[in-house]
């Protein structure tokens, strides 16, 4: 359990206490810009700025970086593909049939760069920001469509109850990986035919508790009380500082340079 | 088979920063045979002991010697097939794991696992619903159509069908009304006899451990705080209070009558009956 990719990690820092709409927010211009970035200039900037960015959390850097470790492989494959397939500019290195170009060795850096920058913010996100504080950001920024009849409520209530499900499921498919094996199968190897019939043993056990727990839970709720958004006041309210304008300023100060120095 | 504990370690999730240790230095010997209660807080490590005793989890360090069956951190999970199919073990609200159309299929199930052909399962399915006191007809309907008494049944008898030597018990009896407890608990008592199970329950109900259990085995902290027979370790109520756990209620009222008459009751008082039996014997041994 190393990635840390989605995981919240708690702390007291500046980003940690911005509300969570300006991340979001940020985290979507960011996001949007590094597509628009073409050149090292640009490029340069995004990275520093998501250095900036990652230095504010106060989480130990080795430990941000320990964690994508994981998806280094993806952007090394990524940078591989890249350099040996795009064939522009001039040629830098020859081995019988394989080449590798100055344009695809650009391309390569590039784009896994690309893809590192996208990964590394939205690990910024989750990191500092809690999947409610997320949830509930995601209905406050498209409460507006309300008026146009997108439940949107009812989707930001979905998205945090599968998020909290989310370690209970784990918990439980563990129990019954080993109430099974006990019962004598084995998960770990077999015919395929075996291993189809261990997964069955697994799966509808799964299934038909999550579709009981379901039913229970809309029963609580609604013995609670719960009628959807209409009327419902929030228990943690989001409030929006100079310090959420700042984040967000800096961000559209970020893209707008970036528009200007692309080529 | 004989099981013995020998300094066993258990860390979950070892080498990483979310290790937590939840057994240290067990040890522990449960003869073949005897009937054994493990009782203890909640944390204080009973599931993970329990589930040492299939190979579910091998200990970090030191070895479990199941029969001729020997565990240690080295172990590979595909060994632990022949030893799985003589240990069986009964989680907590086994009903959970039914999965099959059938009552029968489900049964059937971990005898097909460990090789047995299909008619003897299918014998040996009847054999195991008639011991937990289901009649027949239900072979052929759906599980999930039971009453939930009826599931935790057939998920029992689903393990039994598998005629383990060895019968690990986690709490079976929770959320049952307590005749369906006192039901499922002389079944396993006749089954221990009758069959010559060893049998290793984990309970939170002294009562039970005090009334089935040939020996218990009290943890506390992820170690085994103190073996003995019910009669001697539910002696010491206070001490018993102090690591937050209770003594059967015959045993409080027995200490409670002391007081008031002033005189020791002949006998544990363990259970109802032996409740009665030490009130009889003051009454008729002209003592009174």
């Amino acid at each position: 359990m190393n990635v840390i990719i989605g995981r919240y990690v708690p702390s007291n820092s500046v980003i940690h206490r911005m509300d969570p709409r300006a991340k979001l927010l940020a985290m979507f211009i960011y996001a949007a810009s590094v597509f628009f970035a073409n050149n090292g200039v640009t490029y340069a900037m995004l990275t520093a700025f998501l250095f900036i960015l990652l230095l504010l959390l106060r989480v130990p850097f080795s430990f941000i970086l320990k964690g994508l470790r994981p998806v280094l492989w993806i952007v090394l494959f990524t940078f591989l593909l890249h350099a040996f397939l795009t064939k522009e500019g001039a040629t830098l290195y020859q081995i019988g049939e394989l080449a590798i170009y100055e344009g695809g060795l650009q391309k390569g850096v590039f784009i896994s760069l690309r893809f590192l920058l996208l990964i590394a913010m939205t690990t910024w996100l989750t990191i500092s920001t809690t999947p409610v504080e997320v949830t509930d950001a995601v209905e406050s920024i498209f409460g507006p469509l309300k008026r146009f009849r997108v439940p949107v409520h009812e989707l930001a209530l979905m998205m945090s109850i599968s998020l909290r499900f989310i370690p209970t499921l784990m918990e439980e498919t563990e129990k019954m990986i080993k109430a099974q094996a006990a019962r004598g199968v084995d998960f770990y190897g077999g015919p395929f035919g075996e291993r189809i019939k261990a997964m069955t043993a697994l799966l509808i056990p799964l299934f038909i508790h999550a579709f009981k727990r379901a039913e229970e839970l809309a029963i609580a709720m609604e013995a609670r009380g719960y009628r959807g958004g209409e009327g419902r006041t929030k228990y943690r309210l989001l409030t929006w500082g100079s310090i959420d304008t700042w984040l967000l300023a800096s961000t559209v100060g970020v893209t707008i340079l970036l528009l200007l120095f692309r080529a | 088979m004989d099981i013995v504990f020998e300094q066993v370690d258990y860390i979950y999730h070892a080498n990483s920063p979310f290790a937590q240790r939840a057994l240290y230095e067990v040890d522990l010997a449960i003869e073949h045979g005897t009937f054994v209660a493990i009782v203890g807080h909640t944390g204080s490590g009973k599931s993970t002991l329990l589930q040492h005793l299939n190979g579910l989890l091998v200990p970090t360090n030191g070895k479990v010697r199941i029969g001729e069956y020997t565990l240690t951190n080295r172990q590979k999970q595909k060994q632990l097939k022949p030893l799985r199919r003589k240990v069986g073990v009964v989680f907590q609200f086994p009903e959970h794991q039914l999965f099959e159309e059938t009552v029968e299929k489900d049964i059937c199930f971990g005898p097909l696992n460990f090789g047995v052909s299909e008619d003897v399962a299918k014998q040996k399915a009847k054999e195991a619903l008639a011991l937990v006191g289901l009649p027949e007809q239900l072979l052929s309907r759906s599980p999930f159509d039971l009453s939930g008494g009826q599931m935790r049944r057939v998920a029992i008898a689903g393990i039994l069908a598998m005629e383990p030597d060895v019968l690990v018990l986690d709490e079976p009896t929770a959320g049952l009304d307590p005749y369906g407890r006192k039901e499922i608990m002389e079944l396993f008592a006749r089954l221990h006899r009758e069959r010559q199970l060893t049998t290793v329950l984990v309970t939170h109900h002294m009562e039970d451990a005090a009334k089935y259990a040939d020996y218990v085995v009290v943890m506390q902290k992820g170690t085994v705080w103190k073996t003995g027979t019910p009669e001697a370790i539910f002696h010491d109520i206070d001490e018993l209070q102090q690591i937050g756990l209770n003594v059967p209620e015959t045993v409080l009222l027995k200490r409670k009558l002391e007081e008031k008459i002033g005189r020791e009751i002949p006998s544990p008082c363990l259970t109802n009956e032996q409740l009665i039996d030490g009130i009889k014997a003051l009454f008729f041994g002209g003592r009174l």
